[in-house]
Parts: structure tokens; C-alpha cells; sequence
């Protein structure tokens, strides 16, 4: 009977989960173009 | 396994939970009374900072208690949170007060560009420190001589006084349970940097300083508690709910509940042990007798406030207003829903007590806080 | 029954209230939302063992840091105020109320608590996968107290699981999961626990592109950005699908706010939605002057019914039909529920008199009258509605609803676009030189919280008169104390508020310019 809200109180930990996979996915294939330096003036870094 | 129970078992069980939370509250008042020593113990800025952090570690423990007492209240004993909350309207904000401004200042103090300045902070502290425990004592101190309150019969709260609630300061018993409570939080303070801080001048001025703080508590506890004996309380008929004064009540309810009675004297001999064997040899353990035996104290006092038919909240003002734990309980039902919930808290101190030791094996010291990422 | 209760003593109380309450709202979305973003990067450093994620984790947990403090210090103000201020309310409700603050006591805020400690003060003492854990659990430790008190607030916009005792005169429980899996408390869980994932998703990407500006730590920057948009894109749209199954459980239960909020005045068969309009000036109606209509407006035909009903040709009530009563449609009319609450609240007293009098029998029946179903349903439903004498006060205020809930819509949609073109361009290596879309980026920061208050806006505003729905108006719920007291407190408030929110803000800004530390460095600040 609360059948309903329950599957859409899962569905929260879902959401972070598949959050959390997502982004791992994506830095791992990006990671050359995330962690390429800037060419000119980057003399603060 | 908890619908079995009587609703009247319900309503004593949960006495005595949140009793129990009250009394872990005053103990984890360390931190309270800790921070009045900041200025007196530390005899420079880095000695200071070593006390805020060794305290900053553990003032969420001390809140969360407080918050989590002030929801138990609100959950088995709601006719209490609604009337005296309600009713006794400055007390509650002064010490809420106090504790808001005590929840930033750890966090802010030593964080540059901080807007009110490092000494603004420490002074937050102090304030919390002088009025959580003081006030927190008289307001407990109104569950023995009462407050100025009158129920409708929709259970309405009207108050007698205008003062709303800090009329209970003009009551002397009520005040002395206040400053004893301060004095006990200031000493548990001391035997908390005693044990927790790595650093031999702070250890030895909080040996110090116990003495000083110990004579006052002594006097304004025995006082409560000698006073105490002599009262008269609210009892209530358990058949028909009308209640009337009984002459040494509270002597009386000492007889009626000897293993409560002999709680109480284990916890004043507990108390009494760790600050005499502090005082005396030093050494780190002494937080562990005091505190301890505060816990006890505190919890068996509590009992002896409601159990054996006495109103835990009388009224001065409209004596069949006083309030029992048959008459402001919840239901049936959310008892025993809380009940099935109350089933995680050994779980709960489990965790803490596992956090506090994986994190607290080694005392505090300089060296250690620069090292540190995050320092209050 | 409301002798001595003066309006000026509600409005302040209400005052206060709505104080602390949007004050605490600052805070807690970004605690929601930075602890789980906090506890994934670090995440990503234990998995990989890269320390560039360990290095990202610190800065943005000490920012976390920064902003839990003050939110812990303006919610004890909210647990107790029920007690202070609203002291009626907590008997009327403490019964079911209660429960759920305990259990957040218990439950949650120990966990937040005791993990929090190690996760700031643990790098050196515990190991590394006992820290994850404790970010992990200081996050889901507050997502939780979440929980718990929207299940709280859940239940007052639609009670359920309870009955009323007119022995005690209040409102007990019968039903634990009914009050826990009220889809009104459900729906409004992950509606705004995800909102305030998104604005923490935002507020990672507005500073990250501050540091790009400034030419400063641009693989940090980069990498917060990438997480902040992915977890920003999945939050959004959740939240927007949350907030879509919200407002149909306020359509089914709460029918006059839905009806201020989209700005629904007359009522009809496939009713269309106001994309954007202008509440006219003019009064239509000069005995209330809630009662005015658009001037200009943009609608949607036959969406609203949808939205509301899933059905496109549905009927939906409007402010007038909730007032007036719509036979037709079989909506009851304000007046007849006022009979209705008058006659259960002269039940009531009709029961105190007798079991004044010693009357037991007379007593005993009318006991069990109040309790019956027939009653409950058809009488007590409406009981709050007896203490209203203007069927027009039971009409929120419409332009503040109207507004806040489209400015919430609005944003949410324009947060969408946000999150891709961060996303997008991070990924495709340009960000640094879309310098327009940086300044976009700082300044959307303000717009996620004004998006996230405009939400709390209709929640609150939008079920006036109600703390309870149909059952407590606020006049009936307020503790009986001069409105001089309230003001004081207020102000008192108002000013330590301010106080600290400046000092937040002062000190958030001044960590933010610092940067991320290099590790082994002198870190101690």
C-alpha cells in the first residue's frame, strides 16, 4: 500500500549513485582535457 | 514486544529516557563550563587555542544532546514542551540565545577576516558558557518549586507573571540548582582539559583551579539538596488526577524508591571521588568519575521529580495545572512507536563512543593542531 | 475561544517564524547539497588515489564547514520556537509532531555530529576508508534530518494517520507509516533536498569559474566544475520532476493554494496554465481584495488540468469556486465548511461541559460520537474552518504565491540550460575562454537562492491561514504573550541573524580568495 512511496524514496539514493557514476565515468574519459594547462599567463598558478 | 506495556510503563520508560538525556546533557556540559575557563586557564594565544580546540571537538555532541532532549520532551511529553516552552517564554530564549551564538564562534574565531574579531567569539563563548548552565539549572529547578502557569480546557497555557519564566531566578532553590549546575560544569571543564590537553602548565593550573570551583559547587548543591528534603511537593491521586500538597515529598519519594536513592549516592560518591582523587594526585581519569557520577546524580534527581506520584511540574499558580507524566504524556500509540525508535540508541552510543575513542587516543597538543587542516 | 488574541500577536509571531525559518533556509540547502558533492570527490581520491581530488575535497569541505556551523546555530532557534511561539499548535499536534523531531534527534543529528568530527579532523588519525565513510555519513546524516523534519511539515500541509481525542483535545496518531509515507511528505523530501543539491551544484560551479577568471588553479576548477554539472544536470531535473509530482498532491489536498500559486481565479474544464502574467490592480471584487485578476497574461490552454489531474479536460476549482463552492463540481463552498468546523467545536465543548458537569453518560457518547468515522470525515475534517468568521481570509496571498512559484519555474528551467553549457564547455576545453558564461556563472549563484526561498515562499504562504490544513488556523496555534515580547525577540533575531550572516559571508569570501592549500604546506589559518 505505500508501495509508491517507497519506490520513489529509493529513488534518491538512485539518484546520487548513478550522480556518483556518471562523473567518475566522465573524469576518467576527459581526463587530458580537464588537466591541460592554460598556454599563455599562467604565472599565478 | 512494547504494545505488551502498560500506557503508565510507556510514560515512566520515557521518563526515564529523557531524564537520562538531561542528565548526559549536564554532563556533556564540560564544554559549557570550559568555555568560562578560556580566559583564566590559557595564559596566552596559543594556550587558548589549544582549549577552544580541545573543546571545539566536542561542543556538537553537547547541542545535539540539548536538541535532541528538547525533540524526546517534545515527542513523549508534550503538554510539558507546550506549556513551559510557551509559558516560561525568556528562559528558553535566553539559553537558546546563548547556544546560537555559541554554534558559530568555534568555527569563526580564528578565520581571517571574521567581521567581529577573535575576542568577540571567545566572548560568545563565555556567555554560553556563564548562561547555558545557570539558567539550564534554574529552569530545572522549577520542576521542584514550581512555575506560575495555568491550563484551559483545551490545555492552553496562560502565565501568571509577566516576567515569563525569569521570575523563577527570585526563588532562591531554583538558583542554587543553577549555580551548582555552572560550578559542576566548570569543574567537569577542568577535568575535561586534565585529561584531554597535552601540555603541563594547562594541566596544572586546571588541577588548580578545582578547589576554587568545588567549594561553591559544594555549598549551593548541598544546600538544593538539604532544602530539598525538608519541601513540600504536588502529588497526584493516580485514580482521579487531583493534586494536592504533600509535607516531604521529596523525602518521602527517597524512601519509596531505594535503588533511585541508592543511584543518587553513587553518583555523589562518584562525583565526589573523581574531583577529590583530580585534586589530590592529578592524573587523567577524573573526568571519568565526575562525569559519570553526574549522569547518575542528575538522572536519579530527575526521576525523583516525577515517579511515585509526583507532579514534575507543579504549578504556583493554579495547583491543579501541575503537570504528571499521566497527564502530559502522548499517546499510547506514539509511545510505542517511539519506543521501537528508542531501540537504536544503544547503536547510537556505540558509534559515538567509537568516534570519540579512534579520535581522541592521543591528548591535544600544539604540535598536533599545525599540523592540522582544520583548526578552530 | 480566541479571546485576547490580537492580530498584531500573530503577525509578529508569523514574523519571526518566516525569520528564521528563510534564515535557516540560506544555510541548510547548500549543508544538503555540498556534503554529498564533498563526499564524491572524495570518493573519486580514494578510488584513484589521485591527490589533486584530495587537495579539491579539503578546499570545498572547508567551505562546508564554514556554512554547517550556522546552519546548526539558526535551527535550534526553529526545534524550540514550536514550544515558544506556537505553543497551542504543539499541543494540538505533539502527539504526531513530536515523533519525528525525536526521531531526527536520534536518528540523524548524532550521525551528523559525531562523523562530522572526524571528517574535519580525522585526515591524520583514522584511515582513509573510515573517513570516506564518515563524509559519506555526515552526508546522508543531514539529508536525513531532512527527512524527518519534511515529513513534520508534510503532515501539517496534509494531515493524516491520526484521529482526534477530545478528552485531550488534540490530534493522536494511528498510523506511524502513514505519516512517514504521506506522498505529501515524500514528494516534498526529495523535492527539496534536491533543490538544494542544485544550488550546491551551482554554487561549485560559480566559484570554480571566479578561480578560471582570475586565472588561478584551473585543473581544480575544471574538475569541481565537471561535478558540480553532472550532479547539477541529474539534480535539476529530479527536482523539476519532484516538483511536477508535488503540485498534484497540492492540487488533490490543498486545492486553494494550488489555485494561488498558479493564479487560477475561476475554475474550469481544461483549465490552462499562466505561463506569465501580471496580477491586475483592480479590485473585481471589492469586498476582497485578494480577489483580482490578471491584467496581462500569457496561458497554456488545457495544461493545468493535465498537470493537476493527468487528465486534460479535468476540472480545476479556482479561488472563487473554493470560496463560493461549486455544485456542479461538487466543491464545497467556505461557508458550508465553517458550519461544519462551528458544529465540531461546539461537539467539543458540549463534551467538556458534561464531563464538567459529572454528566458521564452524556459524556461517554458524545466521546464516541466525535470519534466515529461519520463524524471525523464529515465534521472534523473541517474544524479549523470554526474559528474563521470572513470566508475571505482563507484566501492566501495570491500575487506572492503566483510570483514566487513562476520565478521558482522560471529558474529551475533556466538552471537546466546552466548546467549544459558548463558541462559542455569544460568538456570541450574552452571554458576559460567563454569569459561572458564565467560571469554568468558567479552570478547565478544568487539566483539558485532566490529560486530555493521562493520555493519555501509557496509552500508557506500559499496554505495561510493554515498551520494545519482545515484543522488550525495560526490565530488558534500562537502562545497567548504580549506582541511586545514578540518584537523583541524578533528584532533580537533580525540582528544576531544579520550579524552572523555577515560574518559567513565575510569569512566564505576570504577562504574562497585564499584557495585550495597545497598539501604539507602550513595549512593552520
Amino acid at each position: 500500500m505505500y508501495w509508491s512511496s517507497i519506490l520513489w524514496f529509493i529513488s534518491w539514493p538512485a539518484l546520487v549513485v548513478l550522480g556518483y557514476q556518471l562523473i567518475k565515468l566522465v573524469v576518467s574519459k576527459y581526463q587530458d582535457t580537464l588537466e591541460k594547462p592554460l598556454k599563455k599567463s599562467n604565472s599565478k598558478e | 514486544m512494547f504494545e505488551a506495556l502498560s500506557l503508565l510503563s510507556l510514560q515512566q520508560y520515557w521518563w526515564l529516557i529523557v531524564s537520562l538525556l538531561g542528565a548526559l546533557f549536564v554532563f556533556l556540559m564540560f564544554v559549557q563550563g570550559g568555555e568560562t575557563l578560556l580566559f583564566t586557564i590559557a595564559k596566552n594565544e596559543q594556550e587558548k587555542s589549544l582549549l577552544v580546540n580541545t573543546l571545539g571537538r566536542k561542543w556538537e555532541f553537547t547541542f545535539t544532546t540539548l536538541v535532541t532532549f528538547g525533540g524526546a520532551f517534545f515527542a513523549s511529553f508534550p503538554l510539558f514542551y507546550s506549556t513551559s516552552f510557551g509559558g516560561a517564554y525568556w528562559v528558553w530564549l535566553a539559553i537558546l540565545i546563548s547556544f546560537v551564538i555559541q554554534a558559530v564562534s568555534y568555527e569563526f574565531r580564528k578565520k581571517p577576516n571574521n567581521f567581529l574579531g577573535a575576542k568577540t567569539y571567545e566572548i560568545f563563548l563565555f556567555i554560553n558558557g556563564l548562561l547555558g548552565p545557570l539558567l539550564v539549572g534554574t529552569a530545572v529547578g522549577t520542576f521542584f518549586n514550581g512555575a506560575m502557569f495555568k491550563l484551559d480546557d483545551l490545555n492552553h497555557v496562560t502565565w501568571g507573571t509577566s516576567f515569563r519564566g525569569l521570575e523563577a531566578v527570585l526563588t532562591f532553590h531554583n538558583l542554587a540548582l543553577g549555580l551548582a549546575v555552572l560550578f559542576l560544569a566548570r569543574i567537569l571543564g577542568l577535568l575535561y582539559f586534565m585529561n584531554s590537553v597535552d601540555n603541563k602548565a594547562i594541566v596544572e593550573r586546571s588541577q588548580k583551579a578545582l578547589l576554587l570551583n568545588t567549594v561553591p559547587f559544594l555549598v549551593f548543591f548541598l544546600y538544593f539538596v538539604i532544602a530539598l528534603l525538608f519541601k513540600d511537593g504536588y502529588a497526584y491521586n493516580s485514580e482521579t488526577g487531583v493534586v494536592s500538597v504533600e509535607s516531604y515529598k521529596y523525602l518521602h519519594n527517597l524512601l519509596a524508591l531505594p535503588i533511585n536513592t541508592l543511584l543518587l549516592l553513587i553518583g555523589v560518591l562518584g562525583v565526589l571521588w573523581g574531583i577529590g582523587t583530580s585534586i589530590l594526585k592529578g592524573g587523567n581519569k577524573g573526568i571519568w568519575f565526575a562525569g559519570g557520577g553526574t549522569v547518575l546524580t542528575v538522572w536519579a534527581l530527575l526521576i525523583l521529580a516525577a515517579f511515585n506520584n509526583t507532579c514534575f511540574y507543579p504549578s504556583i499558580f493554579d495547583m491543579q495545572s501541575s503537570l504528571n507524566i499521566v497527564k502530559a504524556s502522548s499517546s499510547k500509540f506514539t509511545l510505542v512507536a517511539m519506543s521501537y525508535v528508542s531501540l537504536f540508541v544503544p547503536f547510537v552510543l556505540a558509534y559515538i563512543w567509537y568516534a570519540w575513542k579512534s579520535m581522541n587516543s592521543k591528548p591535544i597538543s600544539t604540535e598536533e593542531l599545525e599540523q592540522e587542516h582544520h583548526t578552530y | 475561544m480566541l479571546e485576547g488574541i490580537d492580530v498584531s500577536l500573530v503577525d509578529w509571531s508569523r514574523a519571526q517564524f518566516a525569520l528564521t525559518a528563510m534564515y535557516h533556509w540560506v544555510f541548510v540547502p547548500l549543508t544538503l547539497g555540498l556534503g554529498i558533492l564533498v563526499a564524491i570527490m572524495e570518493t573519486l581520491y580514494v578510488k584513484t588515489g589521485n591527490p589533486e581530488w584530495k587537495r579539491i575535497t579539503k578546499f570545498w569541505m572547508t567551505l562546508f564547514g564554514i556554512n554547517f556551523a550556522i546552519g546548526v546555530a539558526t535551527g535550534i532557534i526553529l526545534e524550540f520556537e514550536f514550544g515558544t511561539n506556537w505553543s497551542n499548535y504543539s499541543w494540538f499536534v505533539g502527539d504526531i509532531f513530536g515523533a519525528p523531531l525525536a526521531i531526527e534527534g536520534i536518528l540523524a543529528f548524532f550521525m551528523e555530529s559525531t562523523f562530522i568530527a572526524i571528517m574535519f579532523f580525522g585526515w591524520n588519525k583514522v584511515s582513509k576508508k573510515f573517513h570516506l565513510i564518515s563524509t559519506w555519513l555526515t552526508a546522508i546524516g543531514a539529508n536525513l534530518s531532512a527527512l524527518w523534519i519534511l515529513v513534520a511539515n508534510g503532515w501539517m500541509q496534509k494531515p493524516t494517520g491520526m484521529v482526534f481525542n477530545p478528552e485531550t483535545a488534540r490530534m493522536e496518531m494511528v498510523s506511524f507509516w502513514d505519516v512517514l509515507f504521506s506522498p505529501m511528505a515524500v514528494h516534498k523530501f526529495l523535492h527539496t533536498t534536491s533543490s538544494g543539491f542544485v544550488l550546491a551544484s551551482i554554487f561549485v560551479i560559480g566559484v570554480s569559474a571566479w578561480f578560471i577568471l582570475k586565472g588561478r588553479e584551473i585543473t581544480f576548477a575544471r574538475k569541481s566544475i565537471v561535478v558540480g554539472a553532472i550532479f547539477g544536470l541529474l539534480s535539476i531535473f529530479y527536482t523539476i520532476l519532484t516538483g511536477d509530482s508535488s503540485a498534484r498532491t497540492i492540487a488533490h489536498d490543498q486545492p486553494m493554494k494550488f489555485a494561488s500559486f498558479e493564479g487560477l481565479y475561476n475554475g474550469s474544464e481544461g483549465a490552462g496554465l499562466v505561463a506569465l502574467g501580471f496580477i491586475s490592480q483592480n479590485k473585481a471584487d471589492p469586498s476582497n481584495e485578494n480577489l483580482k485578476d490578471f491584467s496581462v497574461k500569457i496561458e497554456i490552454p488545457n495544461i493545468l488540468s493535465y498537470m493537476a489531474f493527468l487528465n486534460w479536460d479535468a476540472f480545476v476549482p479556482g479561488v472563487n469556486d473554493l470560496i463560493r463552492g461549486n455544485e456542479k463540481y461538487g466543491v464545497m463552498s467556505a461557508e458550508d465548511k465553517i458550519k461544519r468546523g462551528k458544529i465540531a467545536i461546539e461537539k467539543l465543548t458540549a463534551f467538556k461541559e458534561a464531563k464538567k458537569g459529572g454528566n458521564k453518560a452524556a459524556a461517554d457518547s458524545l466521546k464516541t460520537e466525535i470519534m466515529s468515522k461519520d463524524f471525523q470525515n464529515g465534521y472534523f475534517k473541517y474544524f479549523g474552518y470554526g474559528y474563521i468568521s470572513d470566508p475571505h481570509t482563507l484566501v492566501p496571498s495570491v500575487p506572492l504565491s503566483f510570483y514566487s512559484f513562476h520565478i521558482m519555474v522560471v529558474l529551475g528551467f533556466y538552471f537546466i540550460l546552466f548546467f549544459f553549457f558548463a558541462l559542455f564547455y569544460t568538456l570541450k576545453g574552452k571554458v576559460h575562454k567563454k569569459r561572458k558564461f564565467l560571469w554568468i556563472a558567479i552570478w547565478t549563484i544568487p539566483l539558485a537562492y532566490i529560486a530555493s526561498q521562493a520555493g519555501w515562499i509557496v509552500a508557506e504562504v500559499g496554505r495561510q491561514p493554515w498551520v494545519i490544513q482545515d484543522l488550525m488556523p495560526t490565530m488558534a496555534a500562537v502562545t497567548k504573550i504580549s506582541s511586545g515580547a514578540v518584537q523583541v525577540t524578533f528584532w533580537l533575531f533580525a540582528i544576531i541573524f544579520t550579524t552572523l550572516l555577515i560574518a559567513e559571508l565575510k569569512i566564505m569570501l576570504r577562504q574562497i580568495k585564499i584557495g585550495p592549500k597545497t598539501e604539507g604546506g602550513a595549512s593552520h589559518v
